[in-house]
């Protein structure tokens, strides 16, 4: 497991050095800092959108950068040839390709840890100055962040586990849609829920509980809109973390075995 | 080495243990995050139109595209910034769009709907600023949706009860949503809420339970600001709305307890009214009605809310009190939708304008009363508080006799005059007596004592022009009713005090009516025209009808 | 002397898409290279080199056949202590110095940063990149031929007892190569076994004690080195020839030409016709200055198997130069004299010499020139399949080069 270590810490060293991840990680700093020019707007109305958008864009620039760093993190090494040098050493596969995997998910948490601590310290300091009437503890919004995470999380094995076997510029396709389709879960719930077909009813069934569930990371609007009253947050965040990562297990079990078989 | 059949078989036996657990779960997990407050219930859909014509529009396929992949907020909020900027253009038939959009996207953000209401409610109008009333059903629809979405919280309930109150005038229905607030929120803010719930409840008619609720008011201001815990922000707060419920309470048992007596017995207000066109699509209404005779109480200390036998004035101008003047296809009723819908019947037409009365007038004989010669009646503050009118007659001679002249005998001052006399003076008529000074003073501010009782009807007129605006006004049916209509309950408060909350104390032969509100004794004259009365060519006398008299040598 | 490696039957076939045969990428190979042996496999690109090197580490799967490694089976982990891979044009990530890449190789090792980053420190320093200003470079500014250093510090980290080179001179330029082939003949003194695919056959021939040459994936020739470029011929230098023993000799050896006054033609090595020959220059009065056996270079033999001449680039171009580019490479070489080799009648084409000195005589090769020869490439991208024309390699351009 080591080995694993190793290779997820040299693939962080890599990953935050590619053009691509850090431009998208700039443009996330520079639209969240954009966001706060807002001011045309109420004090109240104005930290409501500079919420929903700061935390939207967080999870927007996570979901590219998650996306353009896993669905490469297979195929550049086997382009490269520098899987031929690791492999040849003594590296299991799934050594291997949980380092890559350990690696990818070390990246997006110091993306997502960036863009969050300069978002919250930003918001605190425009909330501080605004003294609006539905103030929230700015740290909660680490809530909607730490599910932003976890639904990453989740997508770096989704994407992991089709580049075992697919292109990556098929892979980038299905992941996204993958990632439509499971945010869209509710709709297809309600679609089995009042289907009349009981084939129908089925297949929505299926697609609701199969495809990653990625709609239930979406912690935005109880910090957006601080009146609500949530039931339970506390289980309902637990459970999705542990969702994400069992779910992770599952793929990431999956792709091993995929990997194992696969010719290099 | 890749594994062996044995590896693998466990390695899928612990991926499928696993699968079973992400779908047990998912099972646990649904109905928490189905919760309106983490997820809104309604999904966009793919290029779904809303709305028709002109102000019809469909999420863009992008937007679209964000909102499924978890990005309702962010695009609810572009969706805000752009409505912002139609809004600074002018275009508010862009906003409506956006605003249904956002609702859906972001169910939970209030300032949309309250914004959206006020656009729909106000800021439809036509060129002379008079709101288009085809949407009012379409803003209370939107505030339906933002309540069944925030039920627990105060604010839409807040907005419901304004907008009942302000702009339809329905007293009992704002007084409804008022009290809902109160009772599903139980942070509601009580100079907001419960202030206003006690006004709905007043011009109800309610008038006990808008004292009780006065009480209730003044208990919880009270308690925030004897409650060593709360914020001195909370306390400054809560300071003023502490004096100002205690003001009103005391307001409130004042009229409670005079208007029993002083509204009887009912004034006959002797409404007439008369309709001209002008031109086509332009109406001038006019007419005068008879309010003299409203009285007015002023307990000037707060403190002392019992004492209200002091400072009482009578017989006070009825200017202020506005006829409703409604135009509209013959039979229209309001609809009532809880889904917000801002299409519009293009065929529909609704004017509504509200004419001020002004002018009305009445002294009584041996009453006091300000003879301006120069100036057009109106007094300092301090004596229009002691409600003295002014005469400024036309031919500019003095129909009474000043002051000074009458205090040196003959003539008799009213009772009415004489406290009067003593309010304005500030000392006892036998005093004011030997104080010539005073007397020669008020003399030279024009104060004069009436030979004789004086009436002068208040009169409204105003020209409605609905040429400019054919879009609003498209007069597409034949037949419409013009509504000239007084509600007792929206007429300032020294008209009430006169007249009562619920009109007991007027009367009409030809137009009370007391059926359009139950309970409530309304002036409401209703004329019925043709599309061809409106948009006539020429000069024409629509009401009263003219008997055409043939001349005579 | 135990196996290094032992190969048996092996075979590696890709599907090509839409098809129902498929392509051998390796096609029943056996062979066996000993231990300290520094073996030499030859062969175009594409004929199944990498592929079979990927197999006995691991990398991809035999379709049939057996592959052993230091005694234990293809891809062992335990074996993978023991050996190591330089990939042809090796890529490390770029934003690393040399040390740090090899740091991160040891580290592969299960070894402690601290040693992995000493370990690295003394190989990088053992192939000469220790220097001051190439220490703190990244590799992104390194040359091809200090990439193929690192490459080689990288395959040393575990003290291997066999090293996988492939390729390791390609596309290099001359000084570069030189200093590779110095580090594989340091390597050789140390006593490492080495599988050396390659194409460079002055590499091969240097360093080799070996060598084989596979083609299409057929193994086509395998022994040592000196027995297989034994010639097949002997020149004659023939002093104070008449006219007459001249005309003589023009019959036996229309080549013959005279070079600073002496006649010089070559001949078969066959004892018998030289023994003739020395009889008709003795008795037509010359005189016998030398018979030289002829050596033939590792090309030519390369040549005379493969059909085809070796194009001096990398792997990538000179498939495509032969290939797609048929004219590209005719230019390249034009002189193509010796595709002379008859088709051979031994079934499976192999020829194999086991003993130098006591070999049988030399059955050289069918020699089947294709277009589009099979490679692992064109057998994963689904390419056309090869067809086959019997002719001798120089018309081979012309053939292509009409189409």
């Amino acid at each position: 497991m080591s080995v694993a270590l190793v290779i997820a810490r040299n693939t962080i060293s890599e990953a935050i050095r590619r053009k691509v991840l850090i431009a998208f990680l700039m443009i996330g700093l520079a639209v969240i800092g954009m966001t706060f020019a807002f001011g045309q707007f109420q004090a109240r109305q104005d930290l409501t959108i500079v919420k929903g958008m700061g935390l939207g864009i967080i999870s927007l620039a996570g979901i590219l950068i998650t996306i353009i760093l896993s669905i490469n993190l297979l195929p550049n090494e086997i382009e490269r040839r520098t899987i031929y040098t690791i492999l040849s050493k003594p590296v299991r596969r799934y050594e291997f390709l949980l380092g890559k995997y350990i690696g990818a998910l070390g990246t997006l948490f110091i993306n997502i840890l960036a863009m969050s601590v300069l978002f919250v310290i930003a918001f605190a300091i425009k909330q501080a100055i605004a003294q609006p009437e539905n103030a929230i503890n700015p740290l909660s919004l680490f809530k909607a962040t730490l599910m932003t995470y976890m639904q990453l999380v989740l997508l770096a094995s989704v994407a992991v586990f089709l580049s075992v076997f697919t292109t990556p510029l098929v892979n980038f396709f299905l992941s996204f849609a993958l990632f439509i389709v499971g945010n869209l879960s509710s709709f297809t719930q309600d679609l089995a829920k009042n289907g009349a077909n009981p084939l129908v009813k089925g297949f929505f069934l299926a697609v609701h509980y199969i495809v990653p569930n990625f709609g239930n990371f979406n912690y935005v609007n109880p910090l957006v809109n601080p009146e609500v009253q949530v039931k339970s947050e506390a289980l309902f965040l637990s459970q999705n973390v542990i969702y994400a990562l069992v779910y992770a297990g599952v793929l990431m079990i999956l792709a091993i075995l995929a990997f194992d078989r696969r010719e290099v | 080495m890749p594994f062996n059949s044995s590896q693998r078989g466990s390695l899928i036996a612990a991926a499928a243990f696993l699968g079973v657990c992400v779908v047990a779960l998912q099972a646990r997990i649904d109905p928490l995050r189905r919760q309106p407050a983490i997820e809104p219930p309604k999904l966009i859909k793919v290029g779904e139109r809303i709305g028709n014509g002109t102000t019809g529009a469909a999420l863009p396929f992008e937007y679209t595209l964000g909102a499924l992949a978890g990005f309702r907020q962010v695009i609810a909020g572009l969706l805000w910034v752009r409505s912002d900027s139609f809004f600074h253009s002018g275009n508010y038939d862009a906003i409506l769009p956006c605003i249904r959009l956002i609702t859906w996207l972001d169910p939970n953000w209030l300032d949309p709907y309250a914004t959206g209401a006020w656009h729909l409610m106000y800021n439809f109008t036509d060129t002379d600023q008079r709101s288009d009333r085809r949407y009012l059903p379409a803003g209370l629809s939107l505030l339906k949706e933002g309540i069944a979405n925030n039920s627990a919280q105060y604010d839409m309930y807040k907005e419901m009860g304004w907008n009942n109150y302000d702009k339809i005038k329905n007293y009992p229905e704002a007084a409804k949503y008022y009290a809902l607030g109160m009772k599903n929120d139980p942070k509601f803010d009580i100079t907001q809420i419960e202030h206003a719930l006690a006004h709905s409840l007043e011009k109800s008619g309610r008038v006990d339970e808008a004292i009780a609720t006065w009480e209730d008011a003044v208990k919880r201001h009270k308690a925030i600001l004897d409650d060593p815990k709360e914020t001195q922000e909370a306390k400054a707060r809560n300071q003023s709305g502490y004096e100002n419920s205690r003001r009103n309470l005391a307001i409130t048992r004042v009229r409670q307890y005079h208007r029993k007596s002083q509204t009887q017995p009912p004034v006959d207000v002797k409404f007439t009214s008369q309709v001209v066109r002008i031109r086509p699509r332009v109406l001038e209404i006019s007419g005068q009605w008879d309010l003299v005779g409203s009285k007015l109480y002023d307990p000037t200390d707060a403190n002392k809310p019992n004492e209200f036998g002091k400072g009482v004035l009578v017989a006070g101008p009825v200017d202020g009190a506005r006829v409703d003047v409604r135009l509209q296809d013959q039979g229209y009723k309001m609809p009532d939708s809880s889904e917000f819908n801002f299409d519009i019947d293009p065929s529909l037409t609704i004017m509504q304008d509200a004419l001020s009365t002004r002018g009305g007038k009445m002294v009584n004989r041996g009453g006091l009363y300000v003879w301006r010669k120069d100036e057009g009646g109106s007094l300092p503050k301090d004596q229009t508080e002691q409600a003295i009118y002014a005469f400024n007659p036309k031919d500019g001679t003095n129909p009474g006799i000043p002051l000074q002249q009458a205090m040196a005998g003959g003539i008799t001052i009213s009772a009415e005059g004489q406290r009067q006399l003593e309010a304005i003076s500030k000392q006892p008529m036998a005093q004011l007596k030997g104080d010539t000074a005073k007397i020669a003073e008020l003399t030279k501010q024009g104060i004069s004592v009436a030979k004789e009782s004086r009436y002068i009807l208040g009169k409204f007129k105003r020209e409605i022009d609905m040429s400019k605006d054919p879009k609003m006004y498209g007069f597409k049916k034949d037949k419409y009713d013009l509504i000239l209509s007084i509600n007792p309950a929206g007429t300032p408060d020294f008209v009430q005090d006169r007249i009562g909350l619920l009109g007991e104390g007027w009367t009409d032969k030809r137009y009370l009516d007391t059926t359009t509100v139950p309970g409530a004794r309304f002036i409401r004259q209703v004329i019925t025209l043709t599309k061809e009365d409106i948009e006539g060519k020429d000069r024409k006398v629509l009401f009263p009808p003219v008997t055409v008299k043939t001349a005579q040598k | 002397m135990p196996a290094a490696i032992e190969i048996k039957n092996l075979t590696k076939q890709y599907p090509v898409p839409l098809k129902r045969e498929a392509v051998n990428a390796v096609d029943n190979l056996s062979l066996t290279v000993g231990e300290g042996e520094i073996f030499g496999f030859l062969g175009a690109n594409g004929a199944g080199k990498t592929t079979t090197i990927k197999i006995l580490l691991g990398l991809i799967y035999p379709t049939q056949g057996e592959a052993s490694v230091l005694g234990r089976p293809a891809g062992d982990i335990e074996m993978k202590h023991q050996v190591s891979y330089l990939p042809e044009s090796p890529y490390f990530y770029e934003h690393m110095t040399a040390a740090e890449v090899v740091t991160f190789y040891a580290q592969l090792f299960g070894m402690k940063r601290e040693n992995a980053r000493r370990k690295a420190d003394e190989l990088v320093d053992f192939v000469g990149l220790g220097g001051k200003s190439d220490r703190n470079k990244r590799i992104s500014e390194f040359s091809k031929g200090m990439r193929q250093r690192v490459g080689i510090a990288q395959s040393l980290i575990n003290d291997p007892k066999l090293l996988f080179f492939d390729e390791p001179t390609s596309g290099l330029d001359a000084i570069a190569r030189s200093d590779i082939r110095d580090l594989m003949q340091e390597l050789k003194r140390q006593g490492k076994s080495m599988f050396l695919s390659s194409h460079q056959l002055e590499d091969v021939e240097a360093v080799c004690h070996r060598v084989s040459i596979i083609h299409k994936g057929k193994l086509r020739v395998i022994g040592p080195v000196d027995d297989l470029l034994q010639g097949e011929q002997v020149e004659f230098r023939v002093a104070a020839v008449s006219d007459e023993l001249s005309n003589k000799i023009k019959v036996v050896a229309p080549g013959s030409k005279v070079v600073e006054g002496r006649t010089v033609f070559t001949e078969k090595n066959d004892p018998e016709a030289i023994a003739a020959i020395m009889d008709m220059v003795r008795n037509g009065g010359g005189r016998i200055e030398a018979i030289i056996p002829k050596r033939r270079t590792l090309e030519e033999l390369f040549v005379e198997i493969v059909g085809e001449r070796i194009v001096i680039g990398d792997g990538g171009t000179a498939f495509t130069a032969s290939d797609a580019f048929p004219s590209v490479a005719s230019n390249s070489r034009v002189d193509s004299n010796s595709a002379s080799a008859s088709a051979s009648d031994v079934p499976d084409g192999t020829v194999a010499y086991s003993d130098a000195f006591n070999r049988p005589e030399p059955k050289v090769v069918e020699t089947v020139v294709e277009t589009g020869s099979a490679t692992e490439d064109a057998a994963a991208n689904g390419a056309a399949p090869t067809t086959k024309t019997r002719r001798p390699g120089a018309n081979k351009y012309k053939e292509l080069n009409g189409k």
